[in-house]
């Protein structure tokens, strides 16, 4: 994701207003509506909720038919919650003794797992993006070539050398087009790299204007004669005049041979070096050997992780569990969409980006240890190839196993019609998946989030996730926005779908809920956009922003459910 | 009888638990993710309490009585300034040693704190931070000098202010001890900068600003006609000025009325023989005092300022027969 920077910091934080050790705790005055909206509907309350308090008005009389199961595959948990504990989902076959009772290979499993996790107890904090992963991958077979647009070239002993193409160059060009821009270290290596062949070209013009002009000063003027007008555009040749340009402003000087002394003395390459090597520092490590220590390119290396589900980010499931179900009606905290659900974490994120080994272990682990709902992290932009097969793999698994899935786009303005995220319904290349939702997020008003990413498509549905008030870490209570919280939304009004109406398929769920929204179809909103890579706002016809053109509704999903089943 | 027996048991029971309980008390059970310690220190540094907390998170301290006042309740290596009473208090949450920012501690029993809080200033830097007056017999004893602490204003005027609302008493504790260091130092510091340049009309509708006066000592006299301690000082100040008049002296008295016919009439009341101006803006109560209020930082007035002959703040918040000293000693340099 290229504009990780800010961006990061929405996927992985909920934003939380104050940033305090002691806080204040002042909800007690306030209506549902400003609190738990998503329960709320728009007819009574004023705000563009999920209609749950309706869904059980509806529902009155009707017993539960199962605790559905709701695995959260992202951050990590506060399961001793009080609000939350009577809903954590315990592993009923595991006993907390160091033995893998359940024989599935995770020792002490017993509210979920923590992929990020190593033997001793230790957890990962941050994990590395996923530009940087396969720079490290990729980099010595791809780091070093210079294409100019015809030739590919080397440094080789600090000059620039015409070597033969790539073997792979398929493989080189996902490195140049897709690795390249989502990673600052292989950015600025190629920095370094192009720092030489802009010593050489200044090499070569040097000699050109001696050769042309002996004995004369040189100066910018005789300077001009190196432009070569017929080299191809953005040529190295190009890039290197340019480059020269530019010295002659940075020295305020008119003279060749102040500027070539710079270029020669090799401090640029050495400052491009520099540069890198910080990148590499801040970028290039995240403790993941030393920590688990498994091979994170091999699905099979699969025995890894620990079961400590508290951690540095566990506010963020809190919240999002809160949402799906914290216990209704107890004068504590919100009310949690479905408070019978049982909550199963599987920790994959931390600050960064997921591994994508560990997603699709969490996908399986969930299906097989009978999870009705699942949420993912957010969307990415890249997906390795080799390591998106096992994404597919695991989604078409929890498809056929009836399982909902449910996916947060991410907050870059960005269409995703133009620009492809992962998961998607069609990233599997064949049929598409039928039990993948990606849902943005909306406010009371039923306005979109600002930066939500939108697709006429690719969106399926906007749900409550900004400003809500939801359970904290250590019994606490907070309001936070986030995409997360839309996606909780989703996942717990599935689960209450589910849990009345048991024998519904993650595909019949989701053709429900897309069915049954409240429409905003023609309403005109607000939106952020991005346009020639700056973001601005547009108006936009709500029905243009996702496939169901409105917000979830769980009062008529649950009429519908209910048609379908008798 | 055995009903009254059993009440009266329990009377006793929760009168003695009381008189062992005398000080403050703080127990809880937080998240950790890591154990870690829980202090409590004075101002000054010294420890109070101090308590390890397990993996389990849970703690508890005290009793121990102290003083009321502002302490800093630290977590792991977190530190926040908070006033705490003889009181039972319980903390749940989270504290995240890692990311402290997503902690989240919720204390209660610490009520005079929240109290405190309402008066805190909303300013992001903390020379922009102002005490709205209202505070004045709102708070009790030592709780003007804490707020001033936890407020941390680095301008003269609000820690005054919050100085003078306080009674000796209130002084001999040790944020009281603080604040009046800190009043003593700011106002050594801001003497000496150059002062606000105004521009107020006089009585024939001219314009004049402080910088017509470079040259001679200027002292400026903030009043209205509707306060009646400004029209008693403005008898003391006519004095003085017949006294030391000459012609390296200026008087101004710069009017805060809000309306120009009071001002006038002032006027012709007091018939002064110094420059007198008029800022239509008028004088504002509440927590955003105008422009001039702001600029020489003065929640009351009469507000009496010295102006050196370079423009320079000299002295101020002048009384009486200060002023006479002030520019005896300004001349005499």
């Amino acid at each position: 994701m290229k504009k990780y920077f800010l961006l990061l910091m929405a996927s992985v934080c909920i934003s939380v207003a104050e940033a305090q050790l002691v806080k204040q705790n002042d909800q007690g005055q306030k209506k549902q509506s400003d609190l738990d909206w998503y329960n709320c509907s728009f007819d009574k309350d004023g705000v563009y909720g999920a209609e749950i308090n309706k869904a059980y008005d509806f529902l009155k009389g009707k017993k539960i038919k199962k605790r559905p199961v709701v695995a959260l595959i992202g951050s990590g948990m506060d399961v001793e919650h009080e609000d939350l504990k009577q809903a954590i989902w315990v592993n009923p076959k595991e006993k907390s003794d160091g033995k893998d009772n359940d024989k599935n290979g995770l020792i002490d499993d017993i509210n979920g797992w923590n992929f990020l996790g190593g033997k001793d107890g230790q957890v990962m904090e941050s994990t590395m993006r996923e530009g940087d992963r396969e720079y490290l991958r990729l980099k010595d077979k791809y780091a070093d070539y210079i294409f100019d647009g015809k030739n590919y070239y080397k440094v080789i002993n600090g000059k620039l050398t015409k070597v033969a193409a790539p073997e792979n160059i398929e493989e080189y060009n996902y490195y140049r087009d897709q690795v390249l821009p989502e990673s600052q270290m292989a950015g600025t290596y190629g920095g370094w790299m192009l720092s030489y062949v802009i010593k050489d070209y200044a090499e070569k013009f040097d000699q050109m204007m001696k050769e042309r002009f002996p004995g004369k000063k040189l100066t910018q003027t005789e300077f001009g004669i190196c432009y070569d007008p017929k080299a191809p555009r953005d040529s190295l040749s190009e890039v290197a005049f340019m480059v020269c340009v530019m010295g002659f402003n940075i020295y305020k000087t008119n003279e060749w041979e102040t500027v070539y002394a710079g270029i020669k003395s090799g401090t640029q390459i050495e400052q491009a070096k520099a540069d890198y090597e910080a990148k590499v520092k801040r970028f290039g490590a995240d403790g993941r050997k030393e920590i688990v220590g498994d091979n994170y390119l091999d699905i099979n290396d699969n025995h890894y992780g620990n079961n400590v589900l508290l951690t540095a980010d566990a506010g963020i499931g809190t919240m999002e569990a809160g949402v799906i179900a914290a216990k209704r009606e107890n004068g504590l905290g919100g009310n949690g969409i479905m408070d019978q659900a049982e909550i199963m974490t599987l920790r994959v994120a931390a600050e960064g980006e997921p591994y994508l080994k560990d997603i699709a272990l969490a996908i399986r682990y969930a299906v097989d240890h009978g999870a009705d709902v699942i949420m993912l992290p957010v969307q990415n932009t890249l997906y390795p190839e080799n390591q998106k097969i096992w994404i597919n793999e695991a989604l078409k698994y929890a498809e056929d196993k009836g399982v909902f899935v449910v996916a947060p786009a991410w907050e870059a303005a960005q269409d995703l019609s133009v620009t492809t995220y992962y998961p998607n319904r069609w990233m599997t290349g064949e049929k598409e998946l039928t039990n993948l939702m990606i849902v943005s997020s909306s406010d009371k008003n039923g306005n979109p989030s600002m930066n939500s990413n939108y697709g006429a498509k690719e969106v399926d549905l906007y749900a409550p996730g900004m400003n809500i008030y939801s359970t904290y870490t250590g019994d606490t209570y907070q309001n936070g926005t986030g995409l997360g919280l839309a996606a909780a939304t989703t996942a717990g009004v599935a689960a209450l779908i589910k849990a009345y109406y048991p024998h519904l398929t993650g595909t019949q769920i989701r053709n429900i809920l897309l069915e049954t929204v409240t429409s905003r179809k023609d309403v005109e909103v607000e939106k952020g956009i991005i346009v020639d890579g700056k973001q601005t706002q547009d108006l936009f016809l709500f029905g243009d922003l996702c496939l169901s053109g409105g917000i979830i509704n769980a009062y008529q999903a649950v009429i519908a459910a209910d048609k379908i089943t008798k | 009888m055995l009903k009254l027996y059993l009440i009266s048991i329990l009377f006793f029971g929760g009168y003695w638990e009381l008189g062992a309980q005398i000080g403050v008390k703080i127990s809880g059970k937080i998240r950790v993710l890591e154990p870690t310690t829980m202090k409590v220190e004075t101002i000054t540094g010294e420890l109070l309490l101090s308590t390890k907390i397990g993996k389990d998170g849970v703690f508890s301290v005290g009793p121990k009585e102290i003083e009321p006042d502002v302490y800093f309740i630290c977590f792991g290596e977190t530190k926040q300034p908070i006033y705490l009473t003889n009181n039972q208090i319980t903390v749940k949450g989270f504290y995240n040693c890692r990311n402290v920012e997503s902690s989240s501690l919720e204390f209660t029993g610490i009520d005079t704190y929240y109290e405190l809080l309402e008066w805190l200033p909303k300013g992001e830097f903390s020379r922009d931070k102002t005490i709205n007056p209202e505070v004045e017999g709102r708070l009790q004893g030592n709780m003007y000098s804490a707020l001033a602490y936890i407020a941390d204003m680095s301008t003269y005027e609000p820690n005054k202010f919050l100085l003078d609302c306080m009674s000796e008493e209130a002084l001999k504790t040790a944020s009281g001890k603080w604040l009046k260091h800190r009043v003593d130092s700011l106002y050594h510091y801001s003497i000496g900068a150059p002062a606000y340049n105004f521009t107020f009309q006089d009585s024939y509708g001219k314009k004049v600003s402080l910088t017509n006066f470079r040259g001679k000592l200027v002292l400026i006299d903030f009043c209205a006609s509707w306060c009646g301690p400004c029209r008693n000082e403005m008898k003391s100040l006519l004095q003085i000025y017949n006294e030391l008049k000459g012609d390296d002296l200026e008087f101004i008295s710069i009017s805060l009325d809000s309306k120009e016919e009071n001002w006038r009439k002032m006027l012709e009341e007091e018939k002064l023989p110094w420059v007198m101006l008029w800022d239509e803006e008028g004088f504002v109560i509440g927590n955003k005092p105008n422009k001039i209020q702001q600029a020489y930082g003065f929640y009351s007035i009469p507000f009496i300022v010295l102006i050196d002959k370079e423009g320079r703040l000299l002295a101020k918040d002048l009384r009486g027969e200060q002023v006479r000293e002030e520019i005896l000693k300004a001349r005499a340099n």
